[in-house]
């Protein structure tokens, strides 16, 4: 066989065995660090001595990204190779950057500060969980950014689309690394408006409507943490990510109040029930690529603000009174059940493929958000949940970002989403089918792949907040089993609908050769494979080191994540529950058709929403006009038709123009009027004080 | 006494110089020598009021009796860190403007009217350092009516049948408005038998508890008049026909500074004439509250329901101005350096929309926003200029519109009112419902196939609306480069 140097294909090959190379003496290095000493490596110890001490590391790691956006735009005329080869060597830089700080982020935070901006200064911080989310995020975009030169051949706009794709991907590792609220905000704004533009890529009437229903709920989320942060600002007196529980403490209701502000702004970007509304339509709608890096980190960002706002205003040190934080924790574990029941729910009805994991994203997402509620209830012996959910977003992050690559190769052999229409392609694209298979079976939990491990970190945090703190838990705990058994189901489901059965005719003859897509997907499911075999390796270097740092009790810690025996007999017999539950459900779905039941549409929850908004309205404008032009409210019927928003918006439209209309026309009606009546009056009233004096 | 320097000639001389280049420009014939020498001169009177202001910054006020007389009758000019910085900005932003106008004016205005035009100008600029200036009423009153009445003409030197009709609505409401100021002034005059604000101020603090009415009437009489002439929002009737029917530069001048010299007016004779112990005793603070509540929402609502950009530009001049309001309506250092702060903003903001929007209707014809469909792709530059300035207007922070916003909400917060807010946050959405369809409508147009392609913008158009984009993103990056002048402006109010 002749081999092509200039050919993608085997370019990306290279890179990926390099990436293989830098990935594995990482994992060497963490597992035996004395293998690294000597002369050879002192050089990359000095350069990341000096890279974590100046200020030049936060502009490497998000300018790197920026530039390589605006590079690939300057190289247009170039080879297609080329322009995505610039991609893919940039983020090798900040992968082996980022690979190269970790002894000097594990010795303490790297906090970088520049006072003059915003007049309250911007800062930057890569603690331990911030380390976590931006080699995760870089090492995801490698892989995606691989799997896109395929992909992205067949689309318009490419230019723009990969412009907005990297500044997203650095503004969302600037939101991993931000040290204070202000900056946070800051990016989560700018992030909104970047990842925007990658929603209605496509300009379909679906995509614009996504996006802008993303818009506007990105800046409702942005508003309440506008408002959460000037809540801070006067009792901390500054916005920095330290210890500022004391003061917040002390606050009374107030810090309810902000608290629930940061749960909206931030769950509304993690997908969390009733704030998701966007997500199963901007995610489908965006490109694989992009809805692969949306799933996988973006949507992170909500997590990572969660945790981070939750560790520094909310954490007490020491733990003193945790009355306040078990309330809020216990609201945030039941919302989070009822996001992961309801995303499992929802994705069981699905028959559009994309749809189907955007559900199950929100579903996923409660499973995180669960460990956070977990650890604000347990209070000093929160660990093992924070753990779980930091360790279960990770996990998230590869799989999910996988299944999107998936569909997208799905998508671009047969140009069909709806997964009716599909079946028996294991045989026309066996490696993708296997890649599918890993992925599910990761995200089902079972043994032997990562979603197993996270999940049962979970479900010992969950199951021991109901032996520590109230029993009302083991319902809990119940309800976390059932969506689990729910997440076996659809994906049952979505395999057996899109891989076995029969293939349909239509899809007879395709044909599709794209060898470089594969070289990332296999990597990404051997990773799953590989941190599900040593179920502990991701906590005992990254994530129980962060928990150390913190006040949470070290030997909970360890005994909630660590000691766990991952392939005992109990675990093992708690899937065979799950399992046999799930397929349960989905044989008997099958039988009764459960999946093919139809809602009607009064249900959904933007019509609940804005019906009574736009009767409003309707009613304001009855009363200061009676004749004006018929306009009908909004019924569910023409919610089925998809206008119902357009009739809220002309609603409010058509009474502040009447209004409007209306008080104009008075005063230009009596123009000469007003002037008479307004000046005899103030004659009258000189004239009165005139005689008065 | 301090001794006397040569630099606290120049606000004489400033003024002096305005008014020699409106009666030089009708004897020029020629229009590039009137242009060029507006430009130099504008320039040069720039650098002056910098130079000034840093000489108030360093030294302290300096007061400037105008021929010698003595205070109590004579003209008294005020140069203090306020009037300073103030007619600095006035200054700074009007020279930009006037790079623009230099090729922007052919484009929509008749070439007969062009001296005219830029004598009025200067007339106006004039006018509006006098009012910041001037430390006695009745001079400040003679400024106001000057201003009114070359604003006027300005409105109406496109010599359309809608700039008429705009600028006789406007001379309407003004006169009513100067007369009710007239009023007021007459009132307070009666009481304390001087016309020089510092002098009043002393005498209305033992004259208040006799004559409570009195105050109240002038007091009464006087924001009514500034009401209408600022535009705040029962008052603002004249304000969308002016603005949005005047040529691209007038407007931008209109909506940036010239309302906000009114309001500066207001909060300076609160703060310098009546002093706050009068005001609290009112309840003034309560009325600016709900009026500037009111008219955040209710200037947003009615931008909402718009069809033509500049005239949704002018509602949301509307709302703004209730922002500013309830900056000042809080009465702390905080509140007014938060409030100036937007006055510095809005106008950079709200002067690029304006001059985008007018570009894009005098270059391009585009009037309505049904019209803005699908431009972005054949202006994709003046759209993204006018997508920066949409944004600057939500508040994205970056944008000198959120650092506004910012500061605003924290000093809202030193009060505890934190109530407040939540208009900020209400006028913010609406305020992005309004601004993002007109830029998913003119980008992301459905299934559009059309290429990019970059249109020629004139130099001069193109480095004032660079440098406004510049200002933009550096006030709201760098706040810290202006602030000290805020801060010092406000403490020069509150102080005395």
């Amino acid at each position: 066989m002749k081999l092509n140097f200039r050919s993608f294909t085997l370019q990306s090959f290279f890179l990926s065995l390099l990436s293989l190379f830098m990935m594995g003496s990482f994992v060497a290095f963490l597992i035996n660090p004395s293998l690294f000493d000597g002369p050879f490596f002192d050089g990359f110890r000095a350069t990341a001595d000096f890279l974590s001490a100046s200020r030049f590391l936060p502009f490497i790691i998000l300018g790197m990204p920026t530039l390589s956006g605006f590079l690939r735009l300057i190289f247009n005329q170039s080879s297609l190779t080329l322009k995505d080869e610039i991609l893919l060597i940039t983020d090798i830089l900040i992968i082996a950057i980022i690979m190269m700080i970790y002894p000097n982020v594990l010795a303490g935070p790297l906090r970088f500060e520049f006072n003059s901006v915003f007049n309250f200064g911007f800062s930057l911080q890569i603690n331990m969980l911030s380390y976590i989310f931006i080699l995760l995020a870089a090492i995801l975009w490698f892989f995606v950014m691989m799997y896109a030169h395929e992909y992205m051949k067949k689309e318009n706009h490419t230019r723009r689309f990969y412009v907005f794709l990297s500044l997203s991907y650095a503004s969302t590792m600037g939101i991993f690394m931000a040290g204070d609220l202000l900056t946070l905000f800051f990016l989560y704004e700018l992030m909104t408006l970047f990842t925007y533009i990658l929603v209605l890529h496509n300009q379909t009437k679906n995509a614009i409507e996504a996006g802008t229903e993303y818009l506007f709920l990105g800046i409702l989320g942005g508003f309440s943490i506008f408002i959460a942060l000037t809540l801070i600002y006067p009792i901390t007196g500054s916005f920095a990510f330290v210890g500022a529980h004391d003061l917040l403490a002390s606050e009374g209701p107030a810090k309810y109040f902000i608290a629930l502000l940061l749960f909206m702004g931030f769950g509304m970007k993690a997908g969390m029930v009733p704030l998701h509304v966007w997500l199963p339509k901007a995610h489908p709608v965006a490109p694989a690529p992009a809805s692969s890096l949306l799933s996988g980190i973006m949507i992170k960002v909500g997590v990572f603000g969660l945790i981070q706002s939750f560790i520094y205003f909310y954490l007490p040190d020491p733990f003193t009174s945790r009355q306040g934080l078990q309330l809020l924790g216990s609201i945030l574990i039941w919302l989070s059940l009822i996001t992961m029941l309801f995303g499992a729910f929802f994705a069981f009805m699905q028959v559009d493929f994309k749809r189907l994991l955007a559900y199950s994203s929100i579903s996923q997402i409660g499973f995180v958000v669960l460990g956070i509620g977990v650890a604000m209830v347990q209070g000093e012996k929160g660990g093992p949940g924070l753990a779980g959910a930091i360790m279960h977003g990770f996990n998230h992050a590869l799989f999910k970002s996988l299944l999107f690559m998936v569909v997208g190769m799905v998508y671009i052999k047969t140009h069909e989403i709806d997964m009716r229409k599909l079946g028996g392609l294991r045989k026309k694209m066996p490696i993708t089918f296997v890649v599918s298979l890993i992925a599910s079976l990761s995200i089902m939990g079972m043994p032997l792949f990562n979603g197993f491990v996270s999940k049962t970190v979970l479900h010992h945090a969950i199951a021991d907040a109901a032996k520590y703190q109230s029993s009302a838990y083991l319902w809990a705990e119940g309800l976390f089993i059932l969506a689990s058994v729910g997440t076996v189901a659809y994906f049952i489901k979505m395999n057996k609908m899109v891989f076995f059965g029969d293939l349909p005719p239509a899809l007879e003859g395709i044909t599709f050769k794209a060898r470089s897509v594969y070289a990332p997907m296999i990597l990404m499911a051997l990773s799953l494979f590989l941190l599900g075999v040593f179920p502990r390796f991701l906590s005992e270097t990254m994530i129980v080191p962060y928990l150390q740092t913190l006040s949470f009790d070290p030997e909970f810690t360890v005994y909630g994540t660590l000691n766990i025996a991952f392939f005992g007999a109990s675990e093992l017999w708690l899937i065979l529950g799950i399992w046999a539950g799930g397929i349960g459900v989905y044989v008997l779905s099958m039988k009764y058709k459960w999946d093919q039941v139809k809602f009607p549409p009064w249900l959904h929850l933007e019509y609940l929403i804005l019906f009574p908004l736009s009767a409003l309205m309707h009613g304001l404008l009855n009363l200061i006009d009676k004749d004006h032009d018929v306009m009908d409210l909004p019924t569910y019927q023409s919610y089925q038709v998809r206008n119902y928003k357009r009739t809220f918006k002309d609603h409010l439209v058509a009474f502040t123009d009447t209004l409007n209309r209306k008080y104009e026309s008075l005063f230009i009606k009596s123009d000469a009027l007003i002037y008479a009546i307004g000046l005899t009056l103030m004659v009258i009233v000189l004239s009165i004080f005139a005689i008065l004096n | 006494m301090i001794p006397f320097s040569w630099l606290e000639l120049f606000p004489v001389l400033q003024m002096s110089l305005l008014v020699l280049m409106a009666l030089a420009g009708p004897l020029i014939p020629s229009k590039g020598v009137v242009k060029g020498m507006h430009l130099v001169g504008l320039t040069l009177l720039t650098i002056s009021a910098f130079i000034v202001l840093n000489y108030t910054h360093t030294s302290g006020p300096f007061a400037f009796q105008m021929g010698g007389y003595e205070r109590n009758i004579g003209i008294e000019l005020l140069i203090d860190s306020f009037s300073a910085f103030f007619a600095f900005f006035v200054l700074f932003f009007v020279t930009l403007i006037h790079l623009f106008s230099m090729t922007s004016l052919n484009l929509d205005t008749p070439a007969s009217q062009h001296t005219a035009y830029y004598s009025l100008l200067s007339l106006m600029y004039f006018s509006m350092i006098g009012i910041l200036y001037s430390n006695d009423l009745f001079n400040m009153y003679v400024f106001i009516e000057i201003l009114s009445l070359s604003a006027c003409g300005i409105i109406s030197v496109s010599r359309k049948k809608q700039n008429y009709m705009a600028a006789f609505r406007y001379l309407m409401m003004n006169t009513l408005a100067s007369i009710s100021v007239m009023f007021g002034i007459a009132l307070i005059y009666m009481l304390t038998g001087s016309l020089n604000v510092s002098i009043m101020a002393e005498r209305l603090v033992e004259l208040y508890p006799m004559y409570p009415v009195n105050v109240s009437l002038s007091l009464g009489f006087i924001g009514v008049g500034l009401a209408i002439k600022s535009a705040i929002f029962p008052f603002h009737v004249w304000l969308p026909d002016a603005h949005s029917s005047a040529n691209t530069s007038a407007s931008a001048i209109l909506s940036g500074v010239i309302i906000k010299i009114y309001l500066l007016t207001l909060i300076k004779l609160l703060y310098r004439l009546f002093t706050l112990d009068v005001v609290i005793d009112l309840r003034i603070p309560v009325v600016m509250v709900v009026l500037a509540g009111v008219a955040m929402l209710m200037g947003s609502a009615f931008a909402l329901g718009q069809k033509e950009i500049k005239r949704m530009l002018a509602y949301s001049t509307v709302s703004q101005v209730g922002y500013i309001l309830l900056g000042f309506s809080i009465f702390t250092w905080g509140g007014l350096v938060a409030a100036f702060f937007y006055i510095v903003s809005h106008a950079f903001v709200k002067g690029l929309l304006f001059l985008t929007a007018g570009m894009a209707k005098s270059i391009h014809g585009i009037k309505s926003i049904k019209a803005t469909e699908g431009i972005g792709y054949k202006i994709p530059l003046t759209m993204m200029l006018f997508t920066v300035g949409a944004m600057g207007m939500v508040g994205i922070p970056g944008t000198s519109g959120f650092m506004a916003k910012l500061q605003l909400s924290l000093a809202f917060m030193e009060v505890s009112r934190g109530y407040l807010r939540s208009f900020l946050i209400i006028s913010g959405v609406i305020n992005a419902l309004y601004f993002f369809p007109i830029i998913m409508n003119s980008f992301f147009q459905e299934d559009n196939k059309e290429v990019f392609k970059l249109e020629k913008i004139p130099f001069a158009m193109g480095f004032t609306l660079l440098m406004f984009v510049g200002i933009i993103f550096a006030l709201g990056l760098f706040p810290g480069l202006l602030l000290p002048y805020l801060e010092a402006a406000a403490m020069s109010l509150m102080g005395s």
